[in-house]
Formats: structure tokens, C-alpha cells, sequence
């Protein structure tokens, strides 16, 4: 990695042009919006694996993100040029701004001249000591297991459902007791229903299926 | 000058009259109560307190509510000083620096007097810190009188830039992140047009993106995510804590009183720098008094007590300091006051120099609260240090879940519809995120905050101007604040370039 494009970087590179140049064409002809997702696309599939030899492994993930986030400021502005008049000056110079920032922030993750140039200029440097090799399988099973949580309380409620996934976590997640585990699961009950139900006076939300259930046998 | 002092003891005495009211007082201890806990058990700290405590404060009173939060703000770096002198564990980045002298401390058998140290000299450092934001006041009062649209319109950038820049190496991606706050602003209603925009059909949308449960996502659940993530305890130790001797360790602080003085000026004078904080605040303070002390009884670094006098009453100071951006220009000084300005917009206060014009009564009972806070938080330290340790030893796997159930209940419990929830789900993600690729999460909430008076700044400005630019570049004060944003943008190039310097010269960088 000695800062010079590579042939192969040189081949992406073009891909990624005749791709935006398709793009161009497509949207002066008129193609709709979903159509023209295809060279959108086949444009960001080009640039991530144009760049991705001049990455270090450890930081392809951050390639990837700083990718993600060029989409949405990309499709911002885009959204941004359905609103009519003036009021889309702010939001459009805002957009523009994080398009170029985070065009920026792709080369700066790149070990390229340009990159380290960014890197220094800018600061854009990965804090070392912050870098944490963390395992993707694991942040899938919290971010699902966050997301379970959620559903069951919009299925059975907070106070069935908040006391279940906090033992449950504890148990499982956590590899404690059963004792220590219930205690926990229990002390959560108490204390949202307690704070939130008794002294604040909040109805919380009871969920889909319990309601459903109440009304069954009201009924 | 007799007239603007008069209307600040006006406006003390009608704050002070909320402190004769049991309720408040007890809303007061509450907040200062939950800041120490959150404060000493590392991971938490005073952001997640603060995104927890808001939905509770809906439906409460405005002073109440900012005396709840006040508390909470004035309280979490006194409570983080026990986990770094007991464990070696910050509870929060700026008592890093109490570790120092702190943990040998209790190694020698000295806990009690290094806690009573510091608990002292962040109540005296908090003091001081408030009396200097009580003086500002009146001058930055004056100050705001000079500003029109165009001028906080550049404010608002300036203060995003400065904040970016403070963030250390991550100064692209800190932009990344305003603009991205800004995006997520722009969502709902338009104020300025009338028009609802980027809700895509989706109906919770069309007010916009919700203030707190963001708040809570982003702050509260992402945090607990990183926590699971990461898995295992938080502090890990096995020891007898023995706390004896607290007395020694208050005499301690009237004894280097010159050093905890030293410490509250430099931590006021940060403090009101945006985004600088109480790390640098508290590093600073420190190095600063082991260059002064040049021959020290104990030496630094082996249970020096000054070495903890000079960081907490550093840290606690920049509290009054940090204030004075937030209160005067609505500029937030940290992450921490970025969610206290949210919740000011929940309580119907809008951010911005018209503040302490329009709603005095309410600044000053956040300047009294987070006094008083700060005298009730060393009484509780010194009182309850003890039991207050062993809670630091909290399993991630206990705390995590737990606050997330917690967190879930505030987002929904705040207006009791169930997509706040989603949101809270969504905003933790992106926190996560932002955590895990080092994208700064402050400039991204001071963005989400202030976007749409950022915006209507823009759009009065170019009414004003008939469409042109030139407006920004033919007022003075614009002009300053324009030679501001291009001095702190450059700072990165700047440090870069004098460090290759250095090295260069074979100096130590």
C-alpha cells in the first residue's frame, strides 16, 4: 500500500464512472425512480469493491458505513428536489455539504495518498484505543434481542413482557441464577409499575394480544 | 450597571422562592440522587441519567423539571469520583484523572480521605463554577443584544464546528453527524413553509422526529447495547472497601485551597468553551498543578491529595462554565447539557439567546439548583460512601437489561403512543452505530436540537437580505463569527502540522 492506484483500482474506478454516466442518461430519458436504483447500485457495488484493497481489513466495516451514509445523504437531496420553492435552499445546502463530507470520509478510510492526506488535514483518524474488535454475530443477537423485547411488549405489554425479557436476559444473556434472575425480573415489576403507574399516574401500554384477551372475556 | 445587577437579584429572589416549596425540594434531592448513582457505576453517566429523567418530568412544572435535571447534572461527577478512587474505574470519562492519585490513595488505606477530598472540592469547585455563571449572565445579556438572524445562523455553525473540533481526531465524521442531526430535524412539519415533509405516508412522522425518545435511543439504550455487547462486568473487584478518615480529607481541601481554586478557574474557563468538557477541564487542571507543586510532599502519581483536589474541583466547576454557551447563545457546552436544551424544548423553552430574556426566572432556578445540588451531593458522598462503592460493582448483565426497560417505559410513558418505542429502538441503533464507527453523538444531538431554529435563522436571513450571501460578510459580529468558523475548522491542520514539527525537531510531540 504504498499510495498509488492499483490497475484493478483503476478498472473499478471506471466502472464506477460508466455507472454514474448510466445513471445520467437514464434520468434524462426519464426512467423512473426504481429503475434507476439499478445503476445507483451497480455505481456503489463498483466503488466498495474498487476500494476495497486499499482498506485494511480492520476497517472495512467503517468502509461499508461511510458508504451507507453517502446513500442517505444521496437520496436526501434527492428527496429534497421533490419540494418546490425556496424552502428547500436550507435542507439542499445541508445535503450537498454531507455528500462532499462523506465522500471525504470514504477516501480517509482508504490507504491512499488522498486518504492520508484527508487523515491529516481534516482529522479523520480512528482512535486507536477506541477500536474494538467486536464479534458481528453478537451485536445481530443484542440488536435481536432488543428488538424481541420490543414486540413482546407490544404483544403482551410492559408489565408482562418488562419483567420476562429483563429474567430472561439476566438467566440467559447474563449466565446468573435463577434466584438472582427472578429477584431482578420481580425489582423491574416494582419499580415501573411503582414509579411510572402509581406515582406519575401513567397508563402503560397494556399490548395487542392482552387487550384483545380483556375484551374477550369482558365480552 | 446598578439596573442590570438589580434585575439578577430580582430574578434570584423569584427562583429562590421555588426552593420554599417541599415538592421541588424533594424533585431536587431526586435528580442529585439519581446523577450520584448514575455518575458512580461506570458505563452509565450523567447523559443517560438525563435521557431517563425526561420523560418523568413531563407533566411537571418547568421549575420543578429543571430542578430535577439540574440535580441530576450537578451530582454525576461528585458520584464518579468514588468508582475511580475505589476501583480504579472512572464512572465517567473526567474522574479518569482522579485515578491517579486517587487509587493509591486507597491502596494505602486512604479511601475515606481521598473521598472526602474530593466530595469537598467538588462542592467548593461546583460553587464557584455557578457564582461565575451568575456573573456572566448580565454580560452575556448585553452580548445578545448585538445578534440578529444572520448572526445566529453563523452562531448556530460556529457552535457545530467548535464542537467538532473539540472532539479530537473525529472531526470529519463530528460533521458528518450534525449534518445527519440536521437531516433528521428537517423531518415533519415545516414551520417556515407550512409543508410536512420526508414522513414518507407514515403518520407518527408528521410532528417530526420526537425529541426524547430519540434522546433515549440514542443515548440510554445505545449505551446499554454497547454494554451487552461488550458483556462481563463493568468493575470487577473483590475488595473490602474500608472508608475511614473522611474529616482529614475536608480539612485537606481549606488546607490547598490555592490548588482547588486554581482547579474551579480553569475548569469554568473549559467549561464555557464549547464541547471541550470536563476530561480536558479535569486532565488539565491536574497537569497544570503538578507543574506549579514543583516540590511536592508526596509525589504525584503515589497518593498525592492534591492530585485529587485539582481534578473533581476542576470537573464539578465546568458545570457553571458550561452553562454559560447553553443558557446565553443556546449553544450546548456537552453531550450532557445537548439532552438538557431537549428537554428545555419539551418544557415549551426554546434554545437561543432569547432565553434569558424571556424565561430568567427559569435560568436562575437552574443556577440555584445546581448550587444546592452540589452541597446535597457531598453530603450524600460523605454520608453514604460506603454503600454508594459496592453499587459500582453492578454486573453489565443486571444493569443492562433493566435500564433498557426502564428507557422503554420513559419513550412510551411521554405522550403513550407506542411508536416512541420504535423510535427509541431505531435512535438506539444509530447510537450504537455511531459509537461502534466513532462518529460523534453530540454534534449530532446539538444538530437534531437546534436544526429547526437553525433553519428558520436561514430563511429570515435570506428574507432580510433579499436572497444574498453578502449579508453574512457586511456586519461585524458576522464577520467575527465567520473568522471563528474558518479558525476552528483550521485547528486539526493546525495541531497536525505543529506536531510534524515537533517531531521534526526531535521534540517530544
Amino acid at each position: 500500500m504504498n499510495g498509488a492506484l492499483s490497475p484493478r483500482a483503476m478498472v473499478f474506478g471506471l466502472g464506477f464512472l460508466a455507472a454514474t454516466a448510466a445513471f445520467l442518461v437514464m434520468a434524462n430519458l426519464g426512467f423512473n425512480r426504481t429503475m434507476l436504483m439499478v445503476p445507483i447500485a451497480g455505481a456503489w457495488a463498483v466503488a466498495l469493491m474498487g476500494l476495497r484493497p486499499t482498506v485494511e481489513k480492520e476497517h472495512h466495516a467503517s468502509l461499508y458505513f461511510a458508504f451507507g451514509i453517502m446513500a442517505l445523504m444521496i437520496f436526501f437531496i434527492h428527496e429534497t428536489y421533490e419540494m418546490k420553492g425556496k424552502v428547500r435552499n436550507f435542507p439542499l445546502i445541508v445535503g450537498y455539504a454531507g455528500v462532499v463530507l462523506s465522500a471525504l470520509d470514504i477516501a480517509s478510510v482508504t490507504e491512499t495518498t488522498i486518504g492520508r492526506f484527508v487523515t491529516r488535514v481534516l482529522g479523520a483518524m480512528l482512535d486507536p484505543t477506541e477500536i474494538k474488535q467486536r464479534r458481528f454475530t453478537r451485536e445481530l443477537v443484542v440488536f435481536a434481542v432488543m428488538s424481541l423485547g420490543v414486540l413482546g411488549i407490544w404483544l403482551f405489554g410492559f408489565l408482562i413482557a418488562s419483567p420476562i425479557f429483563v429474567f430472561l436476559w439476566v438467566l440467559i444473556g447474563g449466565g446468573k441464577s435463577l434466584k438472582l434472575s427472578l429477584y431482578v425480573g420481580f425489582a423491574t415489576l416494582v419499580f415501573i409499575v411503582g414509579l411510572f403507574e402509581l406515582i406519575l399516574k401513567y397508563e402503560l401500554f397494556r399490548g395487542v394480544v392482552t387487550m384483545w384477551i380483556m375484551e374477550m372475556m369482558f365480552e | 450597571m446598578f439596573d442590570v445587577f438589580g434585575g439578577l437579584l430580582n430574578a434570584l429572589g423569584t427562583a429562590s422562592l421555588h426552593f420554599l416549596d417541599f415538592n421541588s425540594l424533594v424533585f431536587l434531592i431526586a435528580g442529585t440522587v439519581c446523577g450520584l448513582l448514575f455518575g458512580a457505576i461506570p458505563g452509565l453517566g450523567g447523559t443517560t441519567s438525563l435521557a431517563l429523567l425526561i420523560p418523568l418530568t413531563f407533566g411537571m412544572d418547568k421549575a420543578d423539571a429543571i430542578m430535577l435535571m439540574g440535580g441530576s447534572m450537578a451530582a454525576t461527577s461528585t458520584g464518579g469520583s468514588i468508582s475511580a478512587i475505589l476501583l480504579n474505574t472512572p464512572g465517567i470519562a473526567p474522574n479518569a484523572a482522579t485515578m491517579f492519585d486517587g487509587f493509591p490513595l486507597a491502596q494505602q488505606g486512604r479511601a475515606g480521605e481521598a473521598i472526602g477530598a474530593a466530595a469537598t472540592s467538588s462542592a467548593l469547585g461546583g460553587l464557584i463554577g455557578v457564582f461565575t455563571l451568575i456573573l456572566v449572565i448580565p454580560i452575556a445579556k448585553q452580548i445578545v443584544l448585538l445578534f440578529s438572524p444572520p448572526e445566529f445562523f453563523l452562531l448556530a455553525v460556529f457552535g457545530l464546528c467548535a464542537i467538532a473540533v473539540s472532539t479530537g481526531t473525529r472531526l470529519l465524521q463530528a460533521l458528518i453527524a450534525a449534518v445527519f442531526g440536521f437531516i433528521c430535524a428537517f423531518v415533519g412539519f415545516d414551520y417556515v413553509s407550512g409543508i410536512v415533509r420526508y414522513h414518507y405516508g407514515i403518520e407518527a412522522l408528521w410532528d417530526g422526529i420526537k425529541l426524547v425518545p430519540a434522546l433515549i435511543g440514542l443515548f440510554a439504550l445505545s449505551q446499554m447495547i454497547d454494554l451487552a455487547v461488550e458483556g462481563g462486568s463493568i468493575a470487577t473487584s473483590t475488595t473490602e472497601f474500608k472508608i475511614q478518615r473522611i474529616s482529614k480529607g475536608i480539612k485537606a481541601v481549606f488546607k490547598n485551597w490555592s490548588t482547588m481554586l486554581a482547579g474551579s478557574g480553569i475548569g469554568t474557563f473549559i467549561g464555557a468553551v464549547p464541547g471541550v468538557g470536563g476530561t480536558v477541564a479535569a486532565f488539565l487542571s491536574y497537569s497544570t498543578q503538578v507543574q506549579r507543586d514543583t516540590d511536592p510532599d508526596v509525589p504525584y502519581g503515589q497518593g498525592n491529595i492534591k492530585g485529587v483536589i485539582a481534578p473533581e474541583s476542576a470537573n464539578n466547576a465546568k458545570d457553571g462554565g458550561s452553562l454559560i454557551p447553553t443558557l446565553a447563545f443556546g449553544i450546548p457546552g456537552s453531550a450532557e447539557t445537548a439532552v438538557f436544551l431537549g428537554a428545555m424544548v419539551l418544557h415549551g423553552l426554546e434554545p437561543g439567546p432569547r432565553l434569558l430574556f424571556d424565561h430568567e426566572d427559569v435560568v436562575f432556578t437552574l443556577v440555584l439548583s445546581l448550587t444546592i445540588a452540589c452541597i446535597i451531593a457531598t453530603i450524600i458522598v460523605l454520608a453514604l460512601a460506603k454503600p454508594m462503592a459496592y453499587l459500582t460493582l453492578v454486573d453489565a448483565h443486571v444493569l443492562a437489561p433493566t435500564v433498557t426497560v426502564v428507557a422503554l417505559v420513559g419513550a412510551y410513558a411521554l405522550q403513550g403512543e407506542f411508536g416512541d418505542v420504535v423510535v427509541a429502538l431505531v435512535f438506539a441503533v444509530i447510537g450504537y452505530l455511531m459509537i461502534r464507527f466513532q462518529y460523534p453523538r453530540i454534534t449530532f444531538t446539538i444538530a437534531l436540537v437546534l436544526g429547526e431554529i437553525t433553519e428558520r435563522s436561514f430563511f429570515q436571513t435570506m428574507g432580510i437580505s433579499d436572497d444574498s450571501w453578502a449579508i453574512f460578510v457586511t456586519r461585524n459580529v458576522s464577520l467575527i463569527l465567520i473568522a471563528l468558523i474558518i479558525i476552528s475548522l483550521m485547528v486539526p491542520s493546525l495541531r497536525t502540522w505543529l506536531r510534524e514539527r515537533r517531531k521534526a525537531r526531535g521534540e517530544p510531540t
